[in-house]
């Protein structure tokens, strides 16, 4: 029979060098912080598409949910990825432009109102 | 993180465990709780334990609220229900704080004022709040832990090679490490879609505080637009001028909501400006009759009452409001309630264990090498396990022994209850940390002794002994709350038995010379 204990199995490498502790607390940031930025973003700005086509409190509310769920499947992603490159570009700039976007465009285009 | 997937979530599922298991075993172990917070407060508040009515009268119950409060801008009344008895009124008093007090519901008399938090103000906010308002911090570190038993659960299942196998195995003869990881996956695997459901539906009733931009980007910025549309938050101002007449009969707005909702009772009734010619009243549908936490209102004018307005949810609204309902269970369903308990339970158990498991097999090598992890960890589990078991029974005797009125360095009871709470579970931690080895047996024997002086205490202090409390209906909380008590003391007596006999297997020879001393 397999050994069930697999993961987490002690080793003697999980010692912290200056080296492996940053890039651990950059994916811990990326993650929770870009990633929260990320999915807060996309659901802003799906929100706000959709509330031309439903009321903007049911429009709100179904993408605030959602997010939770985007906010999940991106900090699994996070500590999925191996090449760090890539979260920079997703959850840091991506996020950034996401957030941001999502903040400026009503005051852009005019706020649509329920 | 890892060379595959599994690994990196291996990793993922390890550390988000070890770092924020703490946290999630204090939101699971209250959260459990509070799924009987109310027969809890029947407990700590033997004033309340009356016998069950749906009859109420009106004008007794506005003229305790004028007494109470006469210059308040609202009197809310949650009318009784099978699991609290009373109405309770809240209010602002003339200091300007939000409070309530509790009223027999056919006398309108004054109950005394209750000098506790007890479970639906201490037990049930701790769960979603840890009492810590600054800047909403509490909400954020429970929705941290919430997000956090979500990826633990998605990354735990990931790394699963034989989930199916896991329904069906415990193999408690085996060795520790190897028995607590198959408690941890069987809690785990059973009760997943509970834990699952849970965990995301308690974060989807906070969306507003947790994704507060995606709420209000449709309304470029303005939260309280959104509120009044998805929540049907109605407010008028006040004219200034007193009323000239009384209100109109409360009676007949109750009736004509609940005509409104196909008979379904209200179970909030709030008076706006009660002493003002613009009087308006707020009647608030139930939610004891289904899942959905519905936020359905009627609003009367108070002094001819007429509607004013009606408000009922839109359907995507009307979805979070049936997974809140689901998540808060204010429903009546006595097999679900239980159900519910056992549940979390079982999810504080999957913690422990996991815990368990993550020590176990890194015991002997942190010794070897000399790591601290294991006895910084070891404390922290003890504290944050058996601790908080510990510190919530001396919350339940602190109830039960502090006399009426007591104040305490300017604290008043309902404060000092509280503060026995923080203090014994801080001393828990220190206890692990002083005494590893011993700890566990050591706060199990506590848990045992503090359990049943509980009983005693109530029993003393209220005369609701179990014999008397089984033979009349209303007292069943206060027989429920005592019975689970008896039924955990006796676990922990076990399990501290057992510890011990484990301890004497493993260090014959430390006892031996223990004897001869």
């Amino acid at each position: 029979m397999k050994s069930p204990t697999h993961f987490a199995k002690p080793n003697n490498s999980n010692r912290f060098s200056p080296a492996s502790s940053w890039r651990i607390t950059q994916r811990l940031l990326l993650a929770i912080v870009g990633g929260y930025f990320t999915a807060a973003g996309i659901a802003a700005l799906m929100a706000l598409a959709l509330s031309r086509v439903m009321p903007p409190s049911e429009a709100g509310t179904l993408m605030a949910m959602l997010a939770f769920v985007i906010y999940l499947a991106l900090l699994l992603w996070a500590f999925a990825e191996r090449r760090s490159a890539r979260l920079w570009w997703v959850l840091g700039l991506g996020g950034a432009l996401a957030f941001g976007g999502a903040e400026m465009l009503p005051a852009l285009t005019g706020a649509p109102r329920g | 993180m890892g060379d595959t997937f599994r690994e990196s979530m291996g990793w993922l599922h390890t550390w988000a465990g070890v770092v924020l298991g703490a946290l999630l075993f204090a939101v699971f172990w209250t959260g459990t709780l509070s799924v009987f917070d109310k027969e809890i407060d029947r407990w700590m508040m033997p004033e309340t334990r009356l016998a069950a009515t749906d009859r109420l009268s009106w004008p007794p119950l506005l003229d305790t609220a004028r007494e109470l409060a006469p210059d308040a801008p609202f009197w809310s009344f949650f009318l009784p229900s099978e699991r609290v008895p009373v109405v309770r009124i809240f209010y602002r008093n003339s200091a300007g704080d939000f409070t309530f007090r509790d009223i027999e519901p056919r006398t309108g008399a004054l109950l005394p004022d209750a000098g506790t938090l007890a479970g639906t103000r201490f037990i049930f906010p701790f769960h979603y709040s840890l009492h810590l308002r600054w800047n909403d911090l509490g909400y954020w570190l429970v929705g941290l832990a919430g997000m956090a038993t979500l990826v633990l659960l998605v990354s735990g299942v990931v790394i699963h090679r034989k989930i199916f196998m896991d329904f069906f195995t415990f193999r408690p003869d085996r060795k520790l490490p190897r028995s607590s990881l198959d408690l941890h996956n069987l809690t785990g695997v059973l009760a997943l879609p509970f834990h699952f459901v849970m965990a995301l539906s308690g974060l989807i009733i906070f969306i507003a505080i947790y994704f507060p931009a995606v709420i209000s980007s449709a309304y470029d910025g303005d939260r309280a637009a959104f509120y009044k549309e998805a929540f049907g938050i109605y407010r008028t101002n006040t004219s200034g001028e007193p009323a000239s007449q009384s209100l109109a009969p409360l009676d007949d707005m109750v009736a004509e909501a609940s005509r409104r909702w196909n008979g379904e009772p209200p179970q909030l009734v709030r008076v706006w400006h009660p002493n003002d010619a613009e009087a308006y009243v707020e009647v608030r549908h139930s939610v004891k009759k289904s899942v959905s936490y519905k936020l359905d209102a009627v609003y009367f004018d108070g002094i001819m009452g007429a509607v004013l307005h009606e408000h009922s949810s839109g359907p995507v609204v009307s979805v979070q409001r049936f997974i809140a309902g689901l998540h808060f269970i204010q429903f009546e369903h006595w097999p679900l309630r239980w159900i519910y308990f056992v549940l979390g339970l079982s999810g504080c158990v999957m913690i422990a264990t996991g815990y368990i498991y993550w020590l176990e097999t890194r015991r002997k090598r942190h010794a070897a090498q000399g790591l601290p992890g294991v006895r910084i960890v070891e404390g922290l589990t003890v504290g944050s396990v058996s601790g908080i078991v510990i510190a919530t029974l001396a919350f339940f005797v602190a109830n039960r022994l502090l006399p009426f009125d007591t104040s305490f360095v300017g604290q008043d009871r309902a404060a000092l209850e509280v503060w026995a709470f923080y203090l014994v579970w801080l001393v828990t931690f220190a206890h692990a940390w002083a005494r590893p080895g011993r700890a566990w047996r050591e706060q199990c024997w506590t848990i045992a002794g503090l359990a049943v002086l509980a009983v005693v205490l109530n029993a003393a202090t209220t005369g609701d002994h179990l014999v008397r409390s089984l033979a009349h209906r209303h007292l069943w909380p206060v027989a429920g709350m005592d019975l689970l008590l008896l039924a955990g003391a006796a676990v922990a007596l076990l399990i501290a038995l057992r510890l011990a006999r484990r301890c004497r297997a493993v260090h014959p020879s430390q006892n031996a010379l223990k004897a001869a001393e």
